[in-house]
């Protein structure tokens, strides 16, 4: 599938050493407005490291990344402002109601028209009547809603999510789900990592398949199926869902060296 | 494989891998400096005074029957507040990993009883180790003996609180242990304190208190423990006191068998107990987990989250983002660190001045205590006000993903507690400069009072400010310092890292003032001449711009310590 929308995320040789362990290593891929990556890999493949450099948390140790034109390390304010990085847990400040959540993110982003907005996304995300509930009073799924909300009220060109379902009931799931489609309609690039592979299946446009901090696949779902079918692999019977082909690249994929060369 | 040996693997390998971790940690040269500093305060404090035999002073024998009354008081106590008010269900501690790998494992409820109890027992070996480490020298001189007596000791208690615990939740689940037996049962206990006091004092009636002596009352007491029947009641407490208050072999071997074979019936008492313990057990580790899950998610910042609505200000969706952080601590300030030291700390002196209002007039008494504050807020506010990085640490990666410089966050972090000791000391100047205005001090005008005070508002936050980034480039350079997480640092390296971190404080906070210092005091002491108190003025704007410099230094380097901050560093 191709994109015409202009480049919102662009990663060049991104790589990422932790003391002797190689977390991430000559990572490269650019995501589009309007395209939803999924990022998949085995547990310690090195997504959430990827997610972390990408969200300008921690400092990638070689690499470049660029978010709406904007080189992360040399203009990082410019670079943040155009994404939001939902981590798998939720990260609020306890002593914060949710409504204050939002009017934090607000001044941080400088969202103007905020309260209509939150007012939107709080019905969105079933949090009505939850305005000034503090963190403690909410359940886990509640808490990621909010955190959701938060990642939301901005508007943000480039989304980064980290397991974005866990925690939520079926038909936040549903609604989640909805959301990103609707998201990336509108023009935002998302990057999705999920052990939930039916759930990158149906919503990514490309898959970004790393093993041992390296790329061991990169494509459409069709594209990938048909590089391992010319490597003469292909199984017989239907087409393949993307759990048989994720099964069959990483068992294959030799896991790459993990400590520093 | 058994449970037995399953719970020696657990236990060996725990140890083995506490030690390794520890170890590996003192490779890098922080965790190394912490645990030697944590050593040397430990031997300095402690450790010189260890000694398990040879000469020194020992407790005469009277001695040692006296320290019995306070051991066998505090056993009896707890014993009964367990029998009387324990817990209504029979929870036994097991930690979650052993709940989700023991509990559905194929091993009898016993065996898990067992597994249960021998870690409480060894447990109550290393702290009788403790005891005997600090104890047995001045006490009786012989440590091994000393060793077996005070693990038997401790040993027996629990087992006997464990037993007490199933049987009373075993009374109650079956309906045996209402609201009437329990009265009934308090009743009684009561009524035998009654008469052991009763036949204290009528049967064996102390001498007149003007006639006490260290030997008589060491007789009185040793003959009234001897005495049937509180010699009785007393017997299964007294017999693993004894063993550890052993002098000589024959009066340890004759101690000793009593001794175990209470140890021995605690024991088969506990194993044989049918109560169910699981469920009480699995909801008393769901407890601890979340205690520890919201420790864990306010690291430093202290107390529970106060559920009121208060907001310092109206926070505008346009404008300066740091503004945004500022306004989140302060209200963290109201609903979790309330400064309640603080206030405790002002109310003190406050109270403690006022009874000096008896002998001087109350203003200059009040002015004197509001003065002497401001100074004491510079040391201690920053560190009890801790809602800066110390409290974000936990949500360190949103603030980072968040579209400002490492430099507005810091600023940020470091004004929310800043404004508040700022504006305590401001208020404290105020009152002081106030409260003694009506009172001259020879020596010193209606100017000099000001300026005295414009000098004292102008430094006493910059000095507030300097401790605060302090303590917050602590954090940025040393995070797992201040991280709560059970990974991190305990015991000697803790303590390593606690004293550390406070001779850094202070001797930073020196070297940071001096450049201050010293040209603030050149400059009071060449105009001191000509404008009296007004040098004070100068002298002291000067030593602020200074530390304003080292401040706005200080932020652009934390700013770039921020930037490059690697949230999953240990």
């Amino acid at each position: 599938m191709t994109f015409n929308g202009a480049p919102i995320l662009q990663v060049n040789g991104l790589g990422k050493i932790y003391g002797e362990l190689r977390a991430a290593f000559d990572l490269s891929f650019e995501v589009r407005l309007g395209e939803v990556l999924g990022l998949v890999g085995p547990n310690g493949a090195g997504k959430t490291t990827t997610l972390r450099c990408l969200a300008g948390v921690i400092p990638p140790t070689q690499g470049r990344i660029q978010i709406a034109g904007y080189d992360l390390l040399k203009d990082p304010v410019h670079a943040k402002a155009a994404l939001a990085f939902l981590p798998d847990e939720p990260r609020l400040f306890d002593y914060l109601t949710v409504r204050e959540h939002l009017n934090l993110i607000a001044r941080i982003y400088g969202v103007a028209d905020w309260e209509r907005r939150a007012d939107v996304l709080l019905e969105e995300l079933e949090l009505k009547g939850k305005e000034t509930a503090l963190p403690l009073e909410l359940s886990r799924g509640m808490k990621q809603k909010l955190s959701i909300a938060c990642g939301f009220l901005h508007e943000p060109r480039l989304i980064l999510l980290d397991e974005p379902l866990t925690g939520l009931d079926p038909l936040g799931i549903r609604r989640m789900k909805q959301s990103l489609r609707q998201r990336a309609e509108r023009g935002a690039g998302i990057v999705l990592s999920s052990h939930l592979l039916p759930l990158v299946e149906e919503l990514c446009h490309r898959i970004l398949v790393i093993a041992g901090g390296r790329i061991v696949a990169f494509g459409s779902l069709d594209e990938i199926r048909s590089h391992l079918s010319g490597a003469g692999e292909a199984l017989p019977g239907g087409p393949e869902s993307l759990e048989d082909v994720f099964i069959r690249i990483t068992s294959q994929s030799p896991p790459a060296p993990q400590e520093k060369a | 494989m058994s449970l037995a040996s399953a719970a020696a693997l657990i236990w060996a390998a725990g140890i083995r891998n506490r030690i390794r971790r520890q170890i590996q940690r003192m490779r890098q040269p922080k965790y190394l400096i912490a645990t030697l500093a944590g050593a040397f305060y430990f031997w300095a404090v402690l450790g010189r005074r260890v000694r398990f035999s040879g000469a020194g002073m020992q407790l005469p024998p009277e001695a040692l029957e006296l320290i019995q009354v306070p051991l066998i008081l505090g056993a009896m106590i707890s014993i009964a507040s367990t029998w009387l008010f324990g817990g209504d269900k029979a929870e036994l501690t097991f930690t979650d990993a052993e709940i989700q790998f023991l509990f559905p494992a194929p091993v009898t409820r016993r065996a898990l009883l067992s597994f249960r109890l021998g870690k409480s027992l060894l447990r109550t070996f290393f702290s009788a180790l403790i005891m005997t480490l600090f104890s047995a020298r001045w006490m009786t001189g012989q440590p091994l003996m000393f060793l077996v007596g005070a693990w038997l000791c401790l040993a027996t208690l629990n087992l006997h609180l464990t037993g007490a615990t199933l049987t009373r939740a075993g009374l109650i689940e079956g309906g045996r242990f209402g609201l009437k037996r329990r009265l009934g049962t308090l009743a009684i206990a009561l009524a035998a304190i009654a008469a052991v006091a009763w036949w204290v004092l009528a049967v064996n009636k102390p001498e007149t208190p003007s006639a006490w002596s260290w030997d008589s009352v060491a007789a009185w007491i040793s003959s009234l423990m001897s005495s049937p029947p509180l010699s009785w009641v007393l017997f299964p407490v007294r017999a693993p006191i004894r063993v550890a208050l052993a002098r000589d072999p024959s009066t340890f071997a004759t101690s000793l068998p009593p001794a175990l074979a209470i140890f021995a019936i605690h024991y088969a008492w506990v194993l044989s107990s049918n109560t169910s313990f699981e469920e009480a057990s699995v909801e008393a580790a769901e407890r601890r987990a979340r205690a520890l899950e919201a420790r864990r998610s306010r690291r430093g910042s202290g107390g529970p989250v106060v559920k009121n609505r208060l907001v310092p200000f109206h926070l505008a969706s346009v404008g300066r983002p740091e503004v945004a952080l500022i306004w989140k601590n302060l209200i963290a300030a109201v609903r979790v660190s309330v400064p309640r030291m603080l206030l405790f700390l002002i109310a003190t002196v406050l109270a403690g001045s006022a009874m000096l209002m008896k002998r001087f007039p109350v203003g200059p008494v009040l002015g004197a205590a509001c003065a002497g504050l401001v100074p004491m807020l510079v040391l201690i506010a920053p560190s009890t006000m801790r809602i800066d990085f110390r409290q974000d640490l936990g949500q360190i990666d949103i603030l980072r993903s968040f579209p400002m410089t490492g430099r507005e966050v810091v600023r940020a972090e470091m004004l929310g507690p800043g404004l508040i000791v700022a504006g305590l000391q401001w208020a404290l100047i105020a009152a002081a400069f106030t409260l003694s205005a009506g009172y001259p001090v020879p020596g010193i005008d209606v100017f000099d009072r000001v300026a005295i005070a414009l000098s004292a508002a102008m430094l006493a936050p910059a000095l507030v400010l300097t401790n605060l980034a302090i303590q917050n480039a602590g954090v940025l350079l040393f995070p797992a310092w201040v991280a709560f997480d059970p990974g991190h640092a305990r015991g000697i390296e803790a303590l390593g890292q606690r004293l550390l971190t406070v001779a850094g404080t202070l001797v930073v906070f020196f070297f940071v003032l001096l450049p201050s210092v010293i040209v603030g005091g050149i400059v009071g002491v060449v105009l001191r001449s000509a404008l009296h108190y007004g040098a004070l003025l100068v002298a002291s704007a000067l030593a602020t711009g200074l530390i304003a410099v080292e401040l706005l230094l200080a932020i652009r380097w934390l700013g770039a310590v921020f930037d490059r901050f690697d949230v999953t560093a240990p």
